[in-house]
């Protein structure tokens, strides 16, 4: 086992300590103290090395396969790490680009504490499009979590801390270790270890993400535990999950609403995560573009799964992703979500949303009728509500 | 069991009884120098303190993953902490926070072509060495005993990776008999969380090289014959799965585990493995 110590006495005058790297300086932080990230299998010094900044990632127990997971960043016996003063041993390092910026959660922590909605949007977004690409993948990080995820200066997320990979090659294998068990599955074993290991982490912190973006408070009361809000052994009794997937419901956000109850899968392999992901990215890149909705005939309803969606004639407009609906009537179709009423565009946008209703109709010369707790009412397009 | 990871909200403690008896103050070779045994088991202490401190760092500071306690005993039935401000247990938050001295170590080093270079590294002291009197190991061990059951009793460490307890000793106690040692070391094992029972592991030191040692033994290990090695294992813990691998990593690849975390006649580099493995082993995250 090796320690923090006998790394630091070598970095700290690592002359004539390196078979090829050559010079490496450990750079400091304020306080004069080596800059530097501790986890539990790793240690990474920010160094300078040919003028550059890099990150030295040293090992602090024996690791598997790092050729194939770091590839051309390894060096193998490069380092020479004293055991004691007279003995010593020449360890594995890793030499990679250093990311500049904050991790995941750091930047959470921030735009949550101050509210920031818009940040909190543009995070989740971002993380959903780095997750649809972990998730339809061949390999898998293994310890997906935002501690684990460096966002830059523009806003994108970039993975760290590979040495949980699985990659093809590792298939059959059991998993080196078990991930950080506030993002893992609680099923989660030293067999499982394959490509779908990133699904539920991915699906919990998407769902974190964008429960914080609509709700930033969440945070102050959930917070402060070991996950960003929740605790994957306590799903689906726990109360911020059960508030979370309420207000998901009540706002009619449906992707995120399917994504959240992904969360309850006995399976680690969480099916139909990719198809929601690529859902949301497309959303949001409709979003980004300003699209409008197609002014042609209005797609019709279709069912998947038991799940309601709508499609043209050449494709699926808005993903089954309700539980009942409507066809559209004057530019809006009324689906319910959950136990909760919506009427959404033909973008699959919730325009107006119908908590506590029973039931609703579709639009009829301007107005749709709505029953809420046994009271018939009207309500119109803007939906202001109107006695009948 | 054992497989709680040591997080935030379930941290873990570590309860260190130290021989402080005059046998202590016996010189020894230590990293290259010559030190007194009570030198190089503080120095040894300090480090691993200094370890658990930037194991616990991150970004937004030093997380409170653990509990410390650092007992001496020595002198005539005196039992007290060797931790700053006489403290019997702290934080490493709060550890992290207390500002040590810092001592400027200089050591000659034998680099990796043969020659010979001098080092400076900045050691931080928070315990320092004693070595007078007798050995009160088991009035030392009661008072952790208590330690530990009021640990052990708090809502917030129920399901904790339970603590554990290393007494490192280079002699027999002199305020008890066999039977009376025995005792206190069940009574501290019986305690635990819902994780599982409090670990003791008993490290017996020794200045030189000695004919009879033991290192984390296994079962198919021939016993030492020798009247305190055995009460030793007896007294210690079996370690559980979860250090296998890294006993194991020090032993070599042929050992087989379970394994008594027990030592006799240990150098200080079997002292340093033992607390590594006993402490920064246990996952963290």
């Amino acid at each position: 086992m090796r320690t923090l110590r006998q790394y630091l006495f070598t970095l700290t005058d690592p002359e004539g300590l390196t078979r090829r790297l050559g010079e490496i300086v450990l750079c400091r932080d304020a306080a004069g103290r080596p800059a530097c990230a501790v986890g539990n299998s790793t240690i990474v010094f920010r160094v300078r090395h040919e003028g550059r900044l890099r990150a030295l990632r040293c090992f602090l127990r024996p690791m598997r396969h790092l050729r194939e997971i770091y590839g051309e960043c390894l060096f193998e016996r490069e380092l020479y790490l004293y055991t004691s003063p007279t003995t010593g041993e020449w360890v594995d390092v890793v030499l990679d680009e250093w990311i500049e910026g904050r991790t995941l959660r750091e930047a959470v922590h921030r735009a949550a504490s101050d509210g920031d909605r818009e940040q909190l949007a543009a995070l989740a977004a971002a993380f959903d499009r780095l997750a649809l690409a972990m998730v339809t993948d061949d390999r898998a990080h293994g310890d997906l979590k935002p501690e684990n995820l460096i966002v830059d200066p523009a806003g994108r997320l970039h993975p760290i801390d590979h040495d949980a990979t699985f990659l093809p090659a590792f298939a059959g294998e059991p998993s080196p270790e078990l991930g950080t068990a506030a993002y893992q599955h609680p099923a989660r074993t030293a067999a499982d270890f394959d490509a779908s290991l990133d699904d539920y982490p991915a699906a919990l912190i998407s769902t974190a993400l964008h429960a914080l973006a609509e709700e930033p408070g969440l945070y102050a009361r959930y917070g402060a535990g070991d996950g960003l809000l929740f605790t994957p052994s306590q799903i689906p009794h726990e109360t911020p999950y059960r508030e979370v997937v309420a207000l998901f419901e009540r706002r009619g956000m449906a992707v995120a609403y399917r994504i959240a109850r992904l969360l309850t899968a006995p399976t680690l392999r969480l099916f139909g995560l990719e198809e929601l992901l690529r859902e949301a990215v497309r959303r949001q890149r409709a979003v980004e573009r300003a699209e409008e909705p197609d002014e042609g005939p209005a797609p019709e309803l279709f069912e998947r799964g038991g799940l309601w969606g709508y499609r043209t004639q050449t494709e699926c407009v808005i993903a089954p992703l309700y539980d009942n609906g409507f066809e559209f009537s004057e530019g809006l179709a009324a689906v319910q979500l959950g136990g909760t009423w919506h009427f959404i565009d033909r973008r699959g946008r919730t325009r107006i949303s119908c908590p506590d209703c029973e039931t609703v109709k579709p639009f009829r010369n301007g107005r749709a009728r709505i029953i809420r707790r046994g009271i018939r009412s009207e309500i119109d397009p803007a939906g202001r509500e109107f006695a009948i | 069991m054992y497989t709680q990871s040591i997080t935030r909200n379930h941290r873990t403690a570590f309860f260190i009884a130290i021989d402080c008896s005059g046998s202590m103050s016996e010189q020894l070779r230590f990293r290259g120098r010559t030190a007194s045994k009570a030198e190089a088991v503080a120095s040894i202490t300090n480090g691993l303190l200094f370890e658990l401190i930037e194991r616990a760092r991150r970004n937004d500071g030093v997380r409170n993953y653990y509990d410390v306690a650092v007992l001496g005993y020595s002198g005539d039935d005196e039992v007290h902490s060797l931790l700053p401000d006489g403290r019997e247990m702290i934080s490493i938050t709060e550890l992290a926070a207390v500002e040590p001295a810092i001592r400027r170590e200089v050591v000659e080093c034998r680099t990796p072509d043969g020659g010979i270079a001098l080092r400076e590294l900045p050691v931080p002291i928070w315990v320092e060495p004693h070595a007078a009197g007798q050995t009160p190991m088991c009035e030392a061990l009661r008072r952790i005993r208590d330690l530990a059951a009021a640990w052990c009793a708090e809502a917030a460490h129920a399901a904790s990776f339970p603590p554990i307890v290393f007494n490192i000793t280079d002699g027999e106690a002199t305020d008890c008999d066999e039977e009376e040692l025995r005792t206190v070391c069940d009574q501290i094992k019986s305690l635990g969380t819902a994780d599982g029972k409090i670990l003791l592991v008993n490290i017996h030191i020794t200045a030189g090289e000695m004919p009879q040692t033991a290192f984390f033994p296994s079962e198919e290990e021939p016993r030492i014959p020798n009247r305190y090695a055995a009460l030793l294992y007896d007294c210690s813990s079996v370690m559980p799965a979860v250090f296998d691998e890294a006993i194991r990593a020090v032993k070599g690849p042929g050992a087989l585990p379970p394994f008594r975390g027990v030592s006799y006649n240990a150098s200080a580099d079997e002292l340093v493995a033992m607390l590594n493995i006993g402490s920064i082993s246990v996952k963290t995250e």
